[in-house]
């Protein structure tokens, strides 16, 4: 669920971000609205996926996949092309994501199979750090 | 100028990200108070910043710095494991970020 939450961070988090760009330093009422609640929602999103990852993953994920967004919205937006370059930045930014999804399952933490009855195995790794 | 509002955001974001890490959902007052200021002042300053920046490049930079401060201090105040398929990862994403910036600059 963790990484739903994750997800759902960071489609705020491309709002947030075109939005940002629209503000002009916040000097504009209707971006710097939907920039705030962009914002707000990614973070309140984010919050709950930490609950369970490592602020260090699901910062980078969050961000990694915001900038992929950010440039394929922006694309659409400004009919830029897509060129190899992009596509070995997308390859290489989901490749990580990816790693660090297979990494936090192998590694112990957010998987199903390891919690316990809340189905919270991070949570119950920092609750019980002396058992490591 | 914009390069000092953008070092100034990066501070902030770093602190938000680390104080996201503390709220636990958003159900504990002070953290929760703490990351807001954090992140409305980040945005704030990257605002700053992004009059005179091109948003690729200060958004990059601003996430990529943010990225690592936040693995680095992860590990520092919570722990956290910092595991060579993880620092993979990590470098194939800030790459891949550094890398998208200069193809959509191109």
């Amino acid at each position: 669920m963790a990484w739903i939450y994750l997800l759902i961070a960071s489609v705020f988090e491309v709002v947030f971000a075109l939005a940002t760009n629209a503000t002009d330093g916040f000097t504009r009422l209707g971006p710097s609205l939907l920039t705030a609640g962009a914002a707000a929602g990614g973070i309140f999103f984010l919050s709950l996926a930490l609950r369970t990852l490592d602020v260090g993953v699901g910062y980078t994920v969050w961000t990694g996949i915001g900038s992929v967004g950010t440039v394929v919205l922006g694309s659409v937006i400004f009919d830029e092309p897509v060129n190899a370059w992009k596509v070995l930045a997308f390859v290489l930014i989901i490749g990580g994501v990816l790693g660090l999804k297979v990494a936090d399952g192998f590694g112990g933490s957010g998987e199903p199979d390891a919690a316990g009855a809340d189905g919270d195995a991070a949570a119950d790794r920092r609750r019980t750090p002396a058992s490591a | 100028m914009a390069w000092a509002y953008l070092a100034v955001a990066i501070v902030f974001e770093i602190a938000f990200a680390l104080g996201t890490n503390a709220t636990k959902g958003f159900t504990r007052l002070w953290p929760s108070v703490f990351t807001l200021l954090a992140a409305a002042a980040g945005i704030f300053t990257l605002s700053q910043a992004l009059k005179t920046l091109d948003v690729g490049v200060g958004y990059t930079i601003w996430t990529g710095i943010g990225s690592i401060g936040t693995v680095v201090f992860g590990a520092v105040l919570y722990k956290e494991k910092i595991t060579l398929p993880k620092v993979l990862s990590f470098a194939a994403i800030i790459a891949g970020a550094v890398t998208l910036k200069l193809a959509a600059g191109a």
